[in-house]
């Protein structure tokens, strides 16, 4: 991949990965750093890898960073923090109530989730992505889905 | 095939089980023939075969899996809701789906919930450092190619202003071995046409230093080694050495001008943390810092410094005789190595 090739995929995919590690980490400055590291690990094997996989190299790489990075501060913290369904809050449009309700959902299903539906990635990718079985994929995918419907009727059902 | 009384058992129990080849099976029943009380009781033996019972296990339904469960799905609608939102149903599938929708209104609903549940990104969101990751090139050569060649062109500039410096030490032999070799000097003096005033020209009568005339009185002085040592005693010292006025006050004052015997003093009035802290690895039972360091010690920290920024292989040591004299210099990087002689000029 050449300098310029590089920095096409800069242009290209910055903004997706960015999107990604923000909604998975929910932290705008741990998501710059994995947008940062993904970008940084890349160029130092622009040389060996592809332009046309840029971008799977660029996933994967933010996928495990993030892992990595949910697990360091699981273990940091001693604080049960886990994210409530916050049925109080009031929400302009279903996107925004639906980006609160991934918050929910455990680490992995949310990531699996965001690559396919942010991303557009088909099973086989996310396997690739991610090193889960695409069995594996698809339970998450079902999970998530699952899940999410199960929110906004619960939200249904308050209001 | 030996089978007797003392091995027998071993054959019979295969025999009933029927497993033994033609040959085996016809020397256990000749066996058998020749010794009638085994028989005997290899018949007792064979009616108490037990059988495997008829029974069989009644609630097989509850183990069997459908064809939703093997994504670990309970409810069968919701499994097909989801295979319609990810596109991956099939027309037999579909068809339960749309009729389940039909006949239940609140199925339609909870359909309609998985429809609306399907993220969209928001694409508002966008990484604001882009110019950050963006790598440009200069005359065809990378940032990270330019500074690279940078950070060698600066190792090596300092390596040869090292060596150059280790060079100049012979100097300082040279004018160690002087020192203890003259006693006499002439001193002229010169007296302007307009001043009254006697301005010392210092020469020797060493062949070093050729003597100059341009006064109209000459001088004969003898001095002995106590005077030259108070005439002296004003200049700087190097490592214990006094460098003397009268044998070429210039290469003198370069010396000096190097700045080695103050070395420690400047440097430990900053009070500088990487110094404290190189002092503390070499000696971590000394106290505080005050111990003079030399130019090579502090070439020696900044390469150290280097190294751990930039996580890379850099070493400056130094091999020194039994005198503690340098007498080679070696530096060590992960692409090249050098290993520079001292030479001493005697």
């Amino acid at each position: 991949m050449t300098v310029e090739e590089y920095n096409s995929c800069v242009n290209s995919f910055a903004d997706g990965l960015y999107r990604f590690a923000l909604k998975t980490l929910n932290d705008i400055d741990k998501a710059n750093d994995v947008v940062q590291d993904s970008f940084e690990r890349l160029w130092v094997k622009h040389t060996g890898v592809e332009f046309g996989k840029a971008k799977s190299y660029l996933f994967t790489t933010a996928y495990h960073a993030c892992i990595d990075t949910i697990r360091v501060d699981q273990r940091s913290s001693s604080i049960d923090n886990s994210p409530e369904i916050a049925i109080e809050s009031q929400y302009s449009d279903l996107q925004e109530l639906l980006h609160e309700a991934i918050k929910t959902l455990p680490d992995i299903q949310r990531s699996v989730i965001l690559l396919r539906d942010y991303e557009g990635y088909s099973y086989k990718e996310i396997e690739e992505i991610t090193g889960l079985k695409e069995a594996q994929v698809k339970v998450y995918i079902y999970r998530a889905r699952l899940a999410l419907k199960q929110y906004i009727g619960t939200l249904e059902a308050v209001i | 095939m030996d089978i007797n009384r003392n091995n027998y058992e071993l054959y019979l129990i295969d025999y009933f089980d029927g497993i033994l080849d033609g040959e085996t099976k016809t020397a256990v029943e000749k066996f058998l023939v020749d010794n009638p009380d085994i028989a005997q009781d290899a018949q007792q033996l064979s009616s108490f075969k037990l059988n495997p019972l008829a029974s069989s296990y009644k609630h097989k339904s509850k183990l069997l899996k459908s064809k939703q469960l093997l994504v670990g799905v309970e409810d069968e609608f919701d499994y097909l809701c989801i295979a319609s939102l990810e596109k991956d149903i099939d027309q037999r599938d579909k068809q339960t789906l749309e009729a389940a929708i039909e006949k239940n209104p609140q199925r339609a609903i909870e359909f309609q919930q998985f429809q609306i549940a399907k993220l969209k990104a928001d694409l508002s969101i966008t990484y604001k450092h882009k110019g950050k990751l963006k790598r440009f090139t200069t005359f065809g050569f990378t940032r990270r190619i330019l500074y690279t060649a940078s950070s060698a062109a600066a190792v090596l500039l300092i390596l040869i202003s090292l060596f150059n410096y280790m060079s100049s030490l012979s100097e300082v032999q040279q004018i160690r071995e002087l020192a203890n070799t003259v006693e006499t000097i002439p001193i002229e003096t010169k007296t302007s046409a307009n001043s009254k005033k006697f301005v010392p020209v210092v020469e020797t009568n060493n062949s070093l230093a050729e003597p100059s005339v341009n006064g109209n009185s000459r001088v004969d002085q003898t001095t002995s080694k106590a005077e030259i040592a108070e005439v002296i005693h004003e200049f700087e010292t190097i490592e214990n050495l006094t460098i003397p006025n009268y044998i070429k006050p210039i290469v003198a004052i370069n010396i000096v001008n190097k700045g080695l015997p103050n070395v420690s003093k400047e440097l430990l009035a900053f009070q500088m943390p990487i110094i404290d802290n190189y002092l503390q690895q070499k000696n971590p039972d000394a106290e505080g810092s005050s111990r003079t360091i030399g130019l090579f010690e502090i070439a020696q920290m900044g390469f150290s410094k280097l190294a751990s920024t930039t996580g890379k292989n850099l070493s400056l040591q130094a091999q020194k005789d039994d005198d503690g004299k340098f007498k080679r210099i070696e530096f060590e990087t992960n692409l090249f190595a050098l290993s520079v002689p001292v030479n001493r000029k005697k």
